[in-house]
């Protein structure tokens, strides 16, 4: 009942949205984030309690004889995800707040349908539906850049962003329909089943199916090229949508279809997968050390840390997607952390060029503080989200193969190194001309930031809830699976 | 049996209207009559009638004819909702035209009904004269002239080759009849006559559909025949082809040589790369409609390919989702061309969605329907494509169908950009509010029948 709930608050309140004008729409797309986060919080609440199965679970056939249900259920896992969703959206709906868009109703409308079809995404059991929201989030986030963006090639960079990410998923289209062609059902079970009962090769081309799938939205190197640009071209909040939550339901995909359908196929063929992320890391830190721009920075260090995350749940172990599970969330509410500042930094400079900031901390030093945890949270600082969830992602990595973990270890260090020269050049220093008038945070950016950083503190310190309860359904995820 | 009749008399009483000066009365009698075959078709359901007993009973309405009769009916009925802009009541020759469409739709109901193969190359008829007709209707129009002589050049060969592949099928059966083929090609047995009378009604018909090699023809009469003609033929012509052909292939031609289906997969293939690839670099929006229809029908002989094991029902909803997202774009370039000269280009899109909303949201979801993204119901159509195909463990095809997919999305996207790219002072167009409300609903369509698939398994 509860997933359904979840499903049609945001699809009503869209409609609702588009259809009641500009004038009210972000007061009613902040009241149903609000509200979708209430009910996530007690579906979190029920979870584990006698008889909450009925709460969290929905069936109902859609084409029998296809073996295609509206299938949906709230697990430890899915849980997590509900609550990435949930938690960001109304974060980011505020964080728009700041800015005016040409018709608003039409703005909020897209991202509350793009929050609905992610919640599809991570709450269904049924393959064919999972393919079905994770195609769908695409169309609103396309019209967003599209039509809102102010980038002159605008046009050229959403087409790319939309073959690139179509042709990926087509992939997995393909492969889920060879596993399906088995199973004779999308039910994820007996996806599993089927998947299980291929030989090793098979295994190894469908599992290729849906790496390619995978990696292009995730993205892993070399099927990134897509991300940079789009991420620069977009309006703050769907670059925080797309690297927030969007590109988790690549990893979530591989954590809830890949990991338990085909364990001989990333057993077989995953040392390519990781190797690839492992060079993802290397090549996405390299390059985002040379970015002269903040924004740019961001997001080929989304790259780098992503490619720890897949390389974490390619390995296949408790630990490696355990991590993989923290770190969704938490590198969720660090890249929405980060791209606020550069909307904060963009709205007073704009421009978003590091060489030609410096001394704001001189300026603005409550600003200058809160970056400084975020910064801390993105290189994974003890005490910070990001650190537990990297040090699981590793530590499942570890177990693998040790030489390649050493290599995308390396993210850590060569995260502290371009994030630390970021806020060197922005923050310190003296302040020039165009930072002396650096205006001090107003109560709305305050209030954002502020939640940010206690979230990202809150966890690091007290990630407990989050781990236990997705826990229990990791282990019966990977029951069976001898590794 | 009732619905031959209804359709013939209807034409006929619009042509009759016409003579006795009632011509105000013409749509609303056309309305009404295709209503009243809608509803007779849903009265025989089930009943399984056989007209002409004693003639042997070329016809069967069994469900299967009877829910493309019921589909045709509709798409015609939309069609005559949508044109009523075009040929207002003023308009030369508006009840000669709407006269051929109806005995066109005439041959599609055979079409979808015939038990023999005399039955087969009538209705083929019946079907493709009034559109020759139809293509060439912008008799000043020198891009019409061309289609309609070329159109016509070329389904007469095709005709002929169909007549000449029937006659030959004839000659080793001994019998017209679907299920005498059937019973004599049972033991998979080919003769050399009947192996070269199937090869050729293969090539008739592949004529026919336009797919590749035999899909020359299409781009040129779909763009120089006027855009509501267009419409028709990407839609109810195209969609009777396949009633028939599958048809053909699925209850008389059955087993079917392993050669022949290695035909169709390759005909299928270099369909969707042609069809794709020359789509990507077309300026003019109906030339690229053209390529893009010629890329369906390669998804829908797919459906052929694998007829011996796959239920009607998907080809039929195949054929209404992308009838349906047909018309809308090709009635949106009718609309968006007459205003600028006709102009159809991409960038004559540029704005439209200032310019008149409705239809840039309703052809936005034509396309991305036409492009298979889903929740739109072009989705779910190339998926059933593609599942009957995997069936059959085709995996190079289906590998090809994937990636031609993603190539398509380019074009129409490409369209859908234009459409959200903002150009200063444009002025809006207007267009009747019947045709308004009409591109609302078949939009909203599109995506209500996705989720109400489910309705398809009552068939």
């Amino acid at each position: 009942m509860l997933t359904l709930i979840l499903l049609a608050i945001p699809l009503f309140a869209a409609v609702l949205s588009m259809a009641a004008g500009a004038k009210n729409a972000r007061n009613l797309a902040l009241g149903a984030g609000i509200l979708e986060l209430i009910i996530t919080l007690g579906a979190f609440f029920l979870n584990g309690k006698e008889g909450s199965e009925t709460w969290l679970t929905f069936n109902r056939e859609w084409i029998g004889p296809l073996g295609i249900s509206y299938a949906f259920s709230l697990d430890g896992i899915s849980l997590v995800m509900a609550l990435l969703v949930a938690l960001l959206l109304p974060i980011i709906i505020y964080a728009s707040f700041n800015r005016t868009f040409k018709s608003p109703h039409y703005f909020y409308g897209l991202m509350l349908l793009m929050a609905a079809s992610m919640m599809g995404a991570f709450t269904t059991t049924d393959g064919l539906l999972f393919y079905v929201f994770y195609e769908f989030a695409l169309i609103p986030i396309y019209f967003m850049i599209l039509y809102w963006s102010e980038h002159p090639n605008k046009a050229k960079i959403t087409l790319k962003f939309f073959i690139y990410t179509l042709f990926g998923s087509l992939f997995m289209l393909v492969s889920l329909l060879y596993l399906y062609n088995i199973s004779g059902s999308f039910n994820m079970q007996a996806l599993y089943e089927a998947g299980r009962s291929l030989s090793g090769s098979e295994q190894g081309w469908v599992f290729a199916g849906f790496f390619i799938a995978f990696a292009v939205k995730i993205p892993v190197f070399p099927f990134h090229s897509w991300q940079p640009a789009t991420y620069d071209s977009a309006p703050t909040a769907g670059t925080m949508l797309l690297a927030g939550i969007m590109l988790k339901m690549a990893s979530y995909g591989m954590v809830r279809l890949v990991v338990p359908a085909l364990p001989e196929g990333v057993a077989e063929y995953g040392t390519w997968a990781l190797a690839l992320s492992a060079i993802s890391v290397l090549y996405a830190s390299g390059m985002a050390i040379a970015q002269q721009r903040y924004k740019l920075l961001i997001a080929w260090s989304s790259i780098a840390h992503l490619g720890v995350l897949s390389a974490g749940i390619l390995s296949g172990n408790a630990q490696g997607i355990q991590g993989g599970i923290m770190e969704m969330l938490s590198h969720g509410i660090l890249s929405v952390a980060l791209f606020f500042v550069y909307d904060i930094i963009e709205s007073r400079m704009n421009h978003d060029d590091m060489s030609k900031m410096g001394g704001i901390r001189e300026v603005n030093p409550l600003f200058a503080f809160l970056f400084f945890i975020i910064v801390m949270g993105s290189v994974a600082l003890p005490l910070t989200s990001g650190f537990v969830g990297e040090f699981l992602l590793l530590l499942g990595f570890y177990q693998v193969s040790p030489w390649l973990t050493a290599v995308a270890g390396l993210t850590v260090v060569l995260g502290a190194v371009y994030m630390l020269r970021a806020f060197q050049s922005m923050m310190l220093g003296p302040a020039n001309s165009a930072t002396q008038s650096f205006a001090p945070l107003n109560s709305h950016e305050k209030t954002v930031l502020t939640i940010l950083v206690i979230l990202i503190i809150a966890l690091g310190v007290y990630p407990d809830p989050i781990l236990s309860v997705a826990n229990p359904s990791v282990e019966s995820l990977l029951q069976g699976l001898n590794r | 049996m009732k619905e031959i009749v209804i359709i013939s008399l209807l034409g006929i009483a619009v042509l009759a209207l016409d003579v006795l000066k009632m011509r105000k009365l013409v749509l609303p009698v056309i309305m009404l009559g295709l209503l009243g075959l809608i509803g007779v078709s849903i009265a025989d359901w089930g009943l399984n009638e056989t007209p002409f007993a004693q003639y042997g009973g070329m016809l069967t309405f069994d469900n299967t004819a009877l829910s493309f009769t019921i589909v045709f009916a509709s798409i015609a009925l939309l069609w005559f909702i949508l044109a009523g802009d075009n040929y207002t009541a003023g308009t030369s020759q508006r009840t000669d035209i709407f006269a051929l469409v109806l005995f066109s739709l005439c041959g599609a109901v055979v079409l979808s009904a015939y038990t023999n193969l005399v039955m087969l190359f009538l209705g083929v008829e019946i079907l493709s004269i009034p559109v020759y007709v139809l293509a060439a209707s912008q008799r000043k129009n020198v891009l019409s002239n061309e289609a309609g002589f070329k159109y016509f050049f070329l389904g007469s060969l095709a005709s002929a080759v169909l007549l000449f592949g029937i006659s030959l099928c004839y000659g080793a059966v001994g019998s017209f009849e679907l299920k005498a083929i059937q019973e004599h090609l049972s033991g998979g047995f080919y003769s050399p006559l009947i192996l070269t009378g199937s090869a050729l009604m293969l090539i008739g018909f592949a004529f026919k559909i336009s797919v590749a090699p035999f899909h020359l023809w299409a781009p040129d009469v779909y763009q120089g025949a006027p855009t509501p003609v267009t419409a028709y033929m990407s839609t109810i012509v195209k969609g009777a082809a396949f009633a028939g052909m599958f048809k053909l292939f699925g209850s008389a031609l059955q087993p079917l040589p392993e050669a022949y289906s290695t035909a169709i997969v390759f005909m299928i293939a270099i369909t969707l790369i042609a069809s794709n690839i020359t789509a990507v670099v077309q300026t003019d929006t109906k030339r690229m409609l053209a390529f893009s229809s010629i890329s369906h029908a390669g998804f829908m002989l797919g459906f052929v390919l694998t007829a011996s094991t796959t239920s009607p029902k998907y080809l039929i909803y195949y054929t209404l989702t992308y009838s349906i997202a047909s018309l809308i774009s090709f009635f949106v370039i009718q609309h968006v061309a007459a205003i600028q000269n006709e102009d159809a280009s991409t960038d004559a899109f540029k704005g439209l969605i200032k310019r008149s909303p409705v239809m840039a949201v309703s052809m936005t979801v034509a396309l991305l329907s036409m492009a298979g993204i889903p929740p739109l119901s072009g989705f779910l159509g190339k998926y059933y494509v593609i599942t009957n195909v995997i069936e059959h463990e085709h995996m190079a095809l289906v590998i090809i169908m994937v990636i031609t997919s993603a190539i398509g999305a380019f074009y129409y996207l490409r369209v859908i950009s234009a459409i959200f790219t903002p150009i200063e002072n444009a002025g809006r167009i207007m267009v009747s509010d019947s045709t308004r409300r009409t591109l609302a609903v078949l939009s909203v369509l599109l995506v209500v029948v996705f989720f109400a698939a489910s309705l398809l398994e009552l068939l």
